[in-house]
């Protein structure tokens, strides 16, 4: 027993290595079928377990809260208090215009403070900053000889953001990975250009904050991330959070708006006492005058009386002084007289200094008037300027009262790591390399099958007087077919242990070396390895080839010793089919031979077209995936999308409003469209998905390009509605369908699909305003807008225009968009390499073994044309022109097999939001077909040698 | 000069440190239009000789001549083309080429030289006439090796090999398949020289060679070579 075991074991390790290219290729195809395999699987959980790690390790939010006001401190310290939250902090960052050391222009940089607990930052290089005045830099778009560089922050930033800065220079200590920033994409900003160049972490002391622009939150609990579960969690924890965090929001608004009131009913108060104070004073005022008036006219009518009395003295003395004249004359001069007259003069001096006195007076009152009337005159002004001011301070009270009126609600926004671009991007990027692995593994199992069974088929036949001899030397069955299912079986497991090895260690390696360029996660991918997978793969191949094996000795072992020692009768040679069309008498010699032999042999025939069909079929699909993939942006910003920007306002613009926005946008803008759009739900009898339901009317098509392959798709009518193709085909809706369109109040749209359009990125549903306004009796809210712009106007700049206008809420520059999407495609291209790397390898498996096999099947053949004198060349092609032949047919089946493969990739490949439409490039046809042939054309090559070496001596031989 | 010349050929293979002389001193000469039987026993070299009057191997030392060509001077391309346009080749097992028919496994090799005979013709020759769009695998014994005959003669050689062309027949194919060979020599005047270990067939030989040992151990002419319908064996 130990003796038999132990010859048939030599007698397999001998099999083996006298066959050892055999044997290596079905090892490699296994191994190459379950490298795939399990490497692109092991790459997506990989990927997927680096993601979770890094998130964990840096803990990354798990959901984090907007609030239109910001959270000031003490709200912070209130959401920490709140249930269901595990770790809780503030985030403060501001989008500064900046001048880096390292770039010759000034950009905008997000500056955040440096968190504590979440989102905790990756050290690259360097250190963390210990002064105000030092900040780290983003480790992916920097190297170290950016530590040390100045960073400084412009004066055109405006003063708001300014006076949050305590500094405004900034040394570079040390460079870091965020988790919020696990992609290249640094986002948008209202700010400057419209576009976040980088980020940058400063500390806390950096800034004067007020109040967080947001605040992050974990939660307690361990969740897979990406999973259903955990994304059930956060919406659920989202639902429960947003109320409480609505009334923390709604104090501050609810205090805002108090303060604001005290301080107006202050400002009230002040103004009428200001008014009452004036009143008064005015009366006073008034009241002076009137008494001065008073005094001044007295004193005019004492001055009248008095130049009264003056003059009847003059009269008095005048007419003594006539009656002296008399006196005088009748008596002469007396004493007496003399006396009266001394008397007279005296009076008429007196007279003359009472004149004085009057005019004096005269002179005075005159004066008073002229105060009286100037200051009447001052009083009046000051009047006019009081009066000025109160209405002006009424004004100003009113537009106080007006700003309190505006004073919205603060509205809260509770969002998850899906806000996050970069985590997003890491699952969808993981989910194209998962959908790719998907197709692989029947492809593979069917390909290493036929494999095994032409090399089986063949070492049974080669082997048959062996059989025969073993059997008639009382072998029993069990123990001649063991032979051959160790040999497949140890191939397969061979390969299998090769394939697993390198699937699980090579491919996820050099996969996220590719992807390093568009992800930033860690340096290193971590390493899982999944032993149900691995076990269950080795499994699967195993047994198919052990199942293969047995069939074909099977076959052999029905026949009696006797038979199976003599020589198998060769193949019979058959009149082939066409060989009846008059043509064949024509058809060159060695074409004879060639075509015979192509049909001679059926399960090559199939296995050659499998094989080379297939090679070319993975080349298409790979090429495929990258010719979709990056069209996808060229087409939809090309051919579907012509607006420029997308502007979405805080609320439903008025005609007004409109108006306004278009004079603001007036020197970049072309041509400006409101319409209605909302995130819905589209719902058909069994499904509903999210849907972006837009009502616009006929100008959309300015805007967007609606057409299906090269023919343009109508705008809906009344009650129809146009489908995006992504959606149509997720829900397997046809055109003349009915689909319900739900917007967020829950309002309904039963609707017709009238059209379906081609279009990759979103989903989107059209209807007309007209149809809205019929089935809600309500006017579509305009509150988002596309924007053209002008020959010669940078979009980006238009961007930020409109970014900063009152009411805007976000814009969406295409142009931006279509940038970043390109920079994924970069690493697309090594998953290409990747496939046509395997769909290579796959196509000179399958030709090295088939050709092996049929050179080896046919060496007294090959000898005796040579005996014959056939030459190197002519012997060659001989043999290999059947190769030729079937690997141009193989070529011919590849292309219509690659479509259908590619069709199948893709339709694995959901990627949220995205429509991939398969797509083929002449360029890309081509090179698969070459890449093809060119495959053949290398293990012709490496066989011609072989050719040469057969010893002519062999068709002397025997038959064995 | 004799038609076919080996002055002192030796044949030393190499197997591993192993040197196997397996052809050692050999002389001997035919003439044109002899029919000439190489004869001895298993491993006595003949198989080496074959392959080296053939151009399918070289040899160590000595020379061979064939119509005045030194042979064992030829390179790889030249003893290509001697394969092709002097040598007709009969193997034991016929080596036909299975999915060939009859007639073109004739054309297969008149294809390749300057002056074949048409092959119809030529499988008429043989008495193949009605079988000739039979394949290999439909035709008996003899008459596969009929038509490997008539293979080697469409091709118009100086020389017909035959390597135990009776080997793989019954007594009365295998008789019938000589005496094709004798009288196509006969008519023809083309030099056949049968390698066998059959010494029976000496008798129907115009030169007998014998090997032994690997070298040749006599050599000698058969005035009345018999017809082969008398010989027994």
């Amino acid at each position: 027993m130990v003796m038999k075991r132990n010859m048939m074991g030599r007698n397999l390790r001998r099999s083996i290595v006298n066959s050892l290219g055999r044997y290596i290729a079905i090892a490699t195809i296994i191994a190459l079928g379950t490298a795939i395999f399990v490497g692109l699987r092991s790459t997506k959980m990989d990927m997927v377990a680096t993601g979770q790690a890094y998130t964990d390790s840096q803990n990354m939010f798990d959901l984090r809260f907007i609030s239109t006001y910001g959270w000031e401190p003490e709200q912070v310290e209130e959401i920490a208090a709140l249930e269901g939250l595990e770790d809780v902090e503030g985030v403060f960052y501001a989008d500064l215009i900046a001048q880096s050391e390292k770039s010759s222009d000034a950009l905008v940089y997000r500056f955040y403070t440096v968190p504590e607990s979440i989102n905790r930052l990756v050290l690259l290089e360097g250190r963390m900053p210990e002064r105000a005045d030092e900040c780290l830099a983003d480790g992916f778009r920097n190297d170290e000889s950016v530590i040390g560089t100045k960073v400084t922050v412009s004066r055109e930033n405006s003063d708001d953001a300014l006076d949050q800065l305590e500094q405004r220079e900034f040394t570079v200590v040390g460079l870091v990975s965020s988790p919020l920033y696990m992609d290249t994409n640094r986002g948008n900003t209202s700010v400057g250009s419209g576009s976040i160049a980088n980020f940058f972490f400063v500390p806390a002391d950096a800034f004067d904050i007020s109040y967080y622009t947001e605040v992050h939150a974990t939660i307690p609990g361990d969740y897979q991330i990406y999973s259903q579960e955990y994304n059930d969690a956060m919406e659920q924890a989202a639902d429960l959070l947003k109320p409480e965090l609505e009334a923390i929001a709604q104090a501050r608004v609810d205090s805002i708006r108090q303060d604001a009131m005290e301080e107006y009913e202050d400002g009230l108060a002040d103004y009428n006492q200001a008014e009452a104070d004036y009143q008064k004073e005015k009366a006073d005022a008034l009241r002076q005058l009137d008494e001065a008036k008073a005094d001044l006219e007295q004193a005019e009518a004492e001055l009248a009386g008095g130049q009264t009395e003056l003059e009847n003295g003059r009269q008095q003395l005048s007419d003594s002084r006539a009656q002296l004249e008399q006196q005088l004359q009748a008596y002469g001069s007396n004493a007496q007289l003399q006396a009266y007259e001394q008397e007279l003069n005296q009076q008429e001096q007196q007279l003359i200094q009472a004149q004085a006195e009057l005019d004096e007076n005269r002179q005075k009152l005159a004066e008073g008037w002229a105060d009286w009337e100037q200051s009447k005159q001052e009083t009046q002004e000051k009047f006019s300027d009081a009066e000025a001011e109160l209405a002006e301070a009424e004004q100003e009270l009113q537009d106080a009262w007006n700003e309190i009126q505006d004073i919205a609600d603060a509205e809260v926004y509770v969002l998850d790591r899906n806000s996050n671009v970069g985590y997003c991007s890491l699952d969808s990027n993981s989910d194209i390399v998962a959908g790719v692995a998907r197709v692989f593994p029947a492809f593979f199992l069917l390909v290493a099958a036929l494999v095994c069974i032409t090399t089986m088929t063949r070492m049974v036949e080669e082997e048959r007087t062996q059989i025969g001899t073993l059997k008639a030397l009382g072998y029993g069955n069990g123990a001649i077919v063991s032979k051959y299912l160790l040999y497949s079986g140890s191939s397969a497991i061979l390969g299998c242990t090769m394939g697993v090895i390198l699937g699980s260690i090579v491919f996820p390696i050099v996969l996220w070396q590719a992807y390093k360029i568009i992800l930033v996660v860690t340096p290193n991918i971590l390493l899982r390895f999944d032993w149900k997978m691995a076990l269950s793969v080795t499994a699967l191949y195993t047994l198919a080839m052990l199942a293969v094996s047995w069939y074909c000795c099977h076959r052999a072992l029905q026949e009696v010793p006797a038979e199976l020692i003599r020589p198998k009768a060769p193949g019979a040679g058959k009149k082939l089919l066409i060989e009846r069309i008059p043509l064949w008498e024509r058809v060159s010699f060695l074409n004879k031979v060639a075509i015979r032999n192509i049909f001679r042999y059926r399960q090559r025939l199939v296995m050659m077209l499998l094989g080379i069909g297939g090679c070319t079929a993975l080349l298409m699909t790979g090429f495929g995936i990258r010719d979709s993939i990056a069209k996808i942006v060229d087409v939809q910003f090309r051919d579907v999308t012509q607006y420029d920007l997308a502007v979405n306002f805080r609320s439903g613009q008025t005609e007004r409003q409109q108006e306004q926005f278009r004079k603001a946008m007036e020197e970049d803008a072309e041509e400006i469209l409101f319409f209605h759009q909302v995130s819905g739900t589209i719902e058909t009898d069994s499904q509903s998905r999210d849907i972006y339901i837009m009502a616009a009317g006929e100008q959309i098509k300015d805007f967007v390009d609606f057409h299906w392959g090269k023919e343009p798709v109508a705008l809906p009518g009344e009650n129809e509605v146009l489908l995006s193709s992504g959606m149509a085909e997720i829900l397997d809706i046809q055109i003349g369908d009915t689909v319900v369109l739900r917007d967020p109040d829950l309002q309904e749209l039963s609707v017709r699909v009238s059209g379906i359009y081609e279009n990759h990125i979103y989903n989107y549903a059209l209807v007309t305003p007209e149809t809205i306004r019929q089935q809600w009796g309500t006017e579509p809210e305009m509150q988002s807008a596309y924007v053209t712009v002008r020959e010669g106007r940078n979009p980006d700049n238009a961007g930020a225009t409109a970014s900063g206008l009152d009411g805007v809420s976000n814009v969406l520059v295409s142009q931006q968009i279509a940038e970043s999407v390109n920079g994924m495609m970069s690493a697309l291209d090594l998953v290409v390499v990747v496939v046509v790397l395997c769909a290579g390898v796959l196509g000179v498996i399958v030709l090295y073994n088939l050709t092996n096999i049929n050179i080896n099947e046919r060496i007294r053949e090959i000898a005796t044309i040579k005996v014959l004198g056939f030459n190197a060349r002519e012997t060659g092609m001989y043999v290999f022109k059947e190769n030729l032949v079937l690997s141009a047919f193989g070529v011919l089946v590849g292309i219509p097999m690659g479509k259908l493969l590619l069709e199948f990739v893709m339709s694995q490949i959901k990627i949220d939001m995205i429509w991939i439409k398969p797509l083929f490039t002449m360029p890309s046809l081509l090179a698969s077909v070459a890449l093809t042939i060119c495959s053949a054309l290398v293990v012709d090559c490496l066989f011609y040698s072989s050719l040469d070496r057969i010893n002519m001596a062999e068709a002397l031989k025997s038959v064995e | 000069m004799a038609f076919v010349e080996f002055q002192n050929v030796g044949k030393t293979y190499q197997m591993g440190e192993v040197e196997i002389n397996a052809l050692h001193d050999a002389s001997f000469q035919i003439e044109k239009g002899e029919l000439a039987v190489i004869v001895g026993p298993s491993g006595a070299g003949k198989t080496t000789l074959l392959n080296i009057l053939g151009g399918m191997d070289t040899l160590t030392r000595g020379k061979v001549l064939l119509d005045g060509k030194d042979i064992s001077a030829m390179n790889r391309k030249e003893l290509t083309l001697y394969r092709r346009m002097d040598v007709g080749f009969v193997f034991q097992f016929y080596n036909l080429i299975g999915n060939l028919t009859a007639l073109e496994n004739v054309e297969l090799a008149n294809q390749i030289c300057k002056n074949p005979l048409p092959a119809s013709q030529v499988l008429k020759d043989v008495g193949l006439e009605p079988r000739m769009k039979n394949f290999p695998s439909q035709l008996s014994g003899g008459e596969q090796q009929r038509v490997a005959i008539a293979r080697a003669l469409a091709k118009n050689p100086k020389l017909l090999l035959c390597d135990e062309p009776t080997g793989a027949l019954d007594y009365q194919t295998g008789k019938a398949i000589l005496k094709l060979l004798q009288d196509t020599g006969r008519r023809t005047g083309m030099t056949v020289v049968i390698i066998t270990h059959n010494s029976a067939l000496t008798a129907m030989a115009d030169r007998v060679i014998r090997v032994k040992n690997g070298t040749i151990s006599s050599m000698e002419q058969n005035p009345n070579p018999m017809d082969i319908s008398e010989i027994e064996w």
